[in-house]
């Protein structure tokens, strides 16, 4: 992306800006009647610089009294001498093309002054309009038109000027409202448009995101951005007390300049290269995000900051309990709801004084964005046990957000449920729209109230919905991924509120709620009221050995014909892909007449054998970790072999143990943990499912009599 | 700023080097190498030095060409093509590549060519070039292995006989410069180039703007492309200066023109055969005798 950079004097003195369609600018600065016009002045470099450049030599950009007097000699030397520290990385050629003597500016002045400049002649005043006219026409005769030219819409008969530049106006706002929210690359913009059936906006779109950068409605940015320590002034100015030891090393500190991608944040795994774009030796591609577009130093990114939300309105809200009774939830949902919805009204309420505070010294609503960045995010666990219902917990957050004017995010790991997630949501919200987010989703350019995406498509937003609900967060890929933790971050609005759901939330989050640090709410019952299963030991050998001796032990192969006896459909979990088959081999002898199968990661046909496994035509499913979560399968049970293996953390055994007992029908299901020996892990889970029982039973969560079902493990 | 990021830049590398644990990741699958897979198989010869950039597992993938189904254009299976329309009709002497172009090769092009990675250069251009003795002494050094089609593993010592007098590339369009910042095959050779030791020159350009090739059928892919293609306005002029450099250095023995033409991918030839027309005019022009070899990275 080749941009242009300026000068401008207004009323308070001299602003640089950056431009991607440099006539919008002359327009936005100078049309005007007398006092009316924005600036006075405009002084354009006539040299394209890549963008990464452009920004950095506007960091050089002072002001100073001087720049009244200067002509165009004295632009030029100034634009090359703030030029020259930035070039350093582009290419010998692209470097000569910028030095002193090949630059060249364009003094552009407002219709009404006294002409000084050479370049743009003005024998009288001119109506506005006629500024624009001559900028366009200046641009196609002048000086190579490379820079998007306005459609040929806007230069048809019939069309005045004006008219033209309310159209552009009109438009800029329209895509500005549509990308509200979004972090996009140009290819990016280039699909939203066509998706949005403006493609005929698409050859003039710089023009239109130029207009909506100078109103602030959008941000442009740099592919890659830089992160520097920030020293925040606390250091004392006199230099001289300084011991030269010191000063090295805060020369040191202060050079820790890291370069980041501007869309992921990664500072690691950017890869450097020649870029024939931007003739830089050194233009960084993020390798991090490249699977959702590629996202380099001379790419533009562009943000949509136009504030739809209105502070004034405040909607009715009925009264809390009644609000949450419609959904019908069992106690102990009840009760979390309630406990978030409280924090989120806590966390409303604080960012309401802060906003006003902050106004009333402003003092000024202009600057919304200044506001929004003083108001702090808000999260919230809600730790509810497998089958707890977590979906249905989550209905009454919704819709408070809703009535609040706010936009909803529901984020999970996976796609599948992505697409399971999106029924039930519609059907809960009829009168919302529901977007479904992932990769190749048609939906990918819509716009919501209530939107439910993968956590990957998190990257394509900024600051957009006021309450973000983050599905399994301990699930892969969203555990242990920082690039994903931070674009979810980045995605809820300051003074937002983040709902985290875990049955097994990590350690580091537990250790926080432990702390009373992280705000949550426990469901340690399942919806149906009914103890979760504790899991019963079965020692034996290891997989491995059962295949090599090629034989089950009798505890085992009589525990699982009693399960398939009794109608229930049986998950196997192991630990290893390569297991699977052979095991699927050996069930099928050791008990036939049932419908075995088995399948991993690495099997294609897997969506095709869980419908049928929950159709009931398979029986026993050999699995991995793949099915651990997600799968709700009426009146199963569950067999873990290998729950010794160090693949299976605790996390991962209480959700594979959560897949028995999930329906009202079936609510005692079996889990077995199978394993030569009993190790922390499994120790760890038995304890975590016994704990949320215990919990339940205490609080009176329980159902009565339900307890003389519970096995003993 | 640039003396600035310099300082941290090397602070980084120094605690970097200290604090991470020495391990690579694979540049195609992204995943950690582990050296002791090496010990799992012996590899085809020339695998051996890949192992450094890429994984066992996606070194397993590499379909090499290692026998000629096709003496002219390359082909790991027989061609029906060629014997209709021979290769020097549009005076290309042969075509050879490293691969065949399957779909882990497609998707490995894919990631580089239109994502964008980067860093898959790297393991192509060691591809092409760990490729290159063996298969291009089948062209220029006639050894009689071809009459078997067995192409040998690998040459020791007879790089130097066998290697281009100059490189060239196919040319792509302004446009979709702009777009992906680089042309897959001028990065080739000019890595080639450097690593040789040979001149990399760009004798041609692309005059329209023809439909993407890849999205193309074979009709549509030849009418398109046979007037894609022009000569760059100052070829002539660094032709004949090689040309010159050359014959000064070799004296008048010299029989031609070693002359190397990259591409990434050879599909149906016709843009090959469209640019060697173009090159073959141009020595004809200058009275210089030419030898035209294409080389590309994969054969469909």
């Amino acid at each position: 992306m080749q941009v242009r950079i300026y000068a401008v004097r207004t009323e308070y003195g001299w602003h640089s800006g950056i431009t991607v369609d440099w006539r919008v600018d002359v327009r936005y600065w100078l049309a005007g009647e007398g006092s009316l016009s924005r600036g006075s002045k405009l002084v354009v470099l006539h040299q394209q610089l890549p963008i990464q450049v452009g920004i950095a030599v506007l960091e050089h950009f002072k002001p100073s009294e001087a720049m009244e007097r200067w002509g165009e000699q004295g632009w030029v030397r100034y634009f090359a001498d703030i030029l020259s520290p930035c070039v350093e990385e582009l290419e010998e050629e692209a470097k000569r093309r910028l030095m002193q003597e090949h630059l060249a500016v364009a003094i552009i002045e407002a219709p009404y002054s006294e002409p000084t400049s050479k370049l743009f002649v003005m024998e009288e005043q001119k109506p506005m309009y006629r500024v624009a006219e001559q900028s366009v026409a200046y641009a196609t005769t002048q000086w190579d038109a490379n820079s998007s030219g306005l459609p040929a819409s806007f230069l048809g008969e019939g069309v005045s000027q004006a008219g033209v530049w309310s159209a552009l106006h009109a438009d800029a706002y329209r895509i500005a409202y549509g990308i509200c929210g979004r972090l996009l690359l140009d290819e990016e913009l280039i699909q939203f448009l066509r998706d949005a059936g403006a493609e005929h906006l698409i050859a003039s779109r710089y023009s239109l995101i130029q207009w909506g950068w100078l109103h602030g409605w959008v941000e442009l940015r740099a592919g890659m951005s830089f992160t520097r320590r920030d020293d925040g002034g606390k250091l004392p100015t006199t230099a001289s007390r300084i011991s030269p030891l010191k000063r090295v090393m805060r020369s040191l500190y202060k050079a820790s300049v890291t370069i980041c991608c501007g869309r992921c944040g990664s500072s690691e795994g950017l890869s450097s290269s020649t870029c024939s774009t931007c003739h830089s030796l050194q233009c960084w591609t993020c390798t991090q995000c490249l699977n959702v577009g590629r996202c380099r130093s001379c790419a533009i990114l562009i943000a949509g900051k136009l504030y739809r939300g209105d502070d004034s309105a405040v909607a009715l809200i009925s009264n809390r309990e009644e609000q949450l009774e419609k959904w019908g939830l069992a106690p102990a949902q009840l009760e979390a709801s309630r406990q978030a919805l409280d924090y989120i009204d806590g966390v409303r309420a604080k960012n309401q004084v802060a906003r006003l505070s902050e106004m009333n010294t402003s003092g000024n609503r202009s600057t919304v964005q200044g506001i929004r960045g003083n108001l702090r995010k808000g999260a919230f666990l809600l730790w509810a046990v497998t089958g707890a219902g977590k979906t249905e917990m989550i209905f009454p957050l919704v819709e408070d957000t809703l009535l609040h004017g706010g936009r909803v995010l529901i984020a999970t790991p996976r796609r599948d449920v992505v697409l399971e997630l999106k029924p039930r949501i519609e059907k809960a919200f009829p009168a919302q729209k529901v977007v479904t987010l992932y990769g190749g989703s048609p939906e990918r350019w819509r716009d919501g109230d209530i939107t439910i995406a993968t956590t990957h498509q998190l990257i394509r937003f900024e600051e957009a919905f006021e309450l973000a609900i983050i599905d399994e967060l301990d699930a892969f890929p969203y555990h242990n991924d920082p690039m994903l933790q931070r674009t979810a971050e980045r995605a809820c609005t300051p003074g937002g509120v983040f709902v985290y759901l875990s049955a097994t939330p990590p350690e580091a989050m537990q250790q926080n709620v432990r702390r009373g640090k992280l705000s949550h709410a426990r469901v340690p019952v399942r919806f149906h009221r009914h103890p979760l299963p504790i899991p019963m030991r079965i020692t034996m050998p290891s997989v491995a050995q059962c295949l090599s001796a090629h034989g089950l032990p009798a505890l085992l192969l009589a525990r699982m014909n009693h399960s398939v006896s009794r109608g229930a459909q049986l998950f196997v979990f192991l630990s290893r892909i390569r297991q699977v088959d052979p095991l699927v081999r050996l069930l099928r002898e050791r008990i036939p007449g049932v419908h075995i199968d088995g399948t991993s990661a690495a099997d294609e046909s897997r969506g095709d054998k869980v419908i049928q496994f929950r159709e009931r035509n398979i029986r026993v499913l050999v699995t991995t970790t793949i099915l651990e979560r997600g799968v709700t399968v009426p009146m199963s049970d569950v067999f873990i072999l290998d729950a010794d293996d160090r693949l299976f953390d605790a996390a991962s055994l209480v959700q594979m143990a959560g897949r028995a007992g999930r329906s009202k029908d079936d609510p005692a299901g079996l889990v077995v943990f199978g394993s030569p020996q009993w190790n922390r892990s499994q120790r760890s889970a038995v304890r975590q499912i016994r704990d949320m029982n215990r919990i339940a039973a205490r609080k009176g969560y329980l159902l009565s009599g339900a307890d003389r079902r519970q096995r003993i493990g | 700023m640039g003396r600035r990021m310099r300082w941290g830049d090397l602070l980084e590398k120094i605690y970097g080097g200290m604090l991470s644990p020495s391990q690579q990741a694979c540049i195609i699958c992204k995943r950690s190498i582990r050296m002791n897979d090496t010990a799992l198989r012996p590899l085809y010869p020339y695998e051996q030095s890949l192992m450094s950039l890429v994984c066992y597992k996606c070194v397993n993938l590499i379909p090499w060409i290692r026998e000629l189904g096709c003496a002219y254009c390359g082909r790991a299976i027989r061609c029906p093509d060629c014997p209709r329309h021979p290769l020097r009709n549009d005076g290309l002497r042969a075509n050879r590549s490293v691969v065949r172009y399957d779909e882990q090769m497609k998707q490995w092009l894919s990631q580089y060519k239109f994502k964008g990675d980067r860093v898959n250069e790297l393991v192509m251009v060691r591809m092409m070039q760990l490729a290159y003795e063996p298969l291009l002494s089948t062209v220029w050094e006639r050894r009689p292995s071809i009459r078997g089609g067995r192409i040998p593993a690998l040459l020791q010592g007879k790089r130097e006989t066998i290697l281009p007098d100059l490189i060239t590339f196919v040319p792509t369009t302004l446009e979709r410069i702009q777009a992906r910042g680089f042309n897959q095959a001028e990065q080739f050779a000019r890595a080639l180039g450097r690593e040789w030791g040979r001149p990399v020159v760009e004798l041609l350009a692309r005059t329209q703007d023809a439909e993407k090739q890849s999205k193309q059928s074979r009709i549509g892919r030849e009418r398109s492309i046979s007037h894609a293609f022009e000569l760059h306005q100052w070829a002539g002029r660094s032709l004949q200066e090689v040309w010159s450099a050359f014959m000064a250095r070799e004296g008048s023995s010299v029989a031609e023109l070693r002359l190397l033409l990259i591409d990434d991918v050879y599909t149906t030839g016709s843009t090959l055969r469209a640019c060697s027309r173009q090159l073959s005019s141009l020595c004809w022009d200058l009275g210089c005798p030419v030898s035209i070899v294409s080389y590309t990275w994969a054969r469909a």
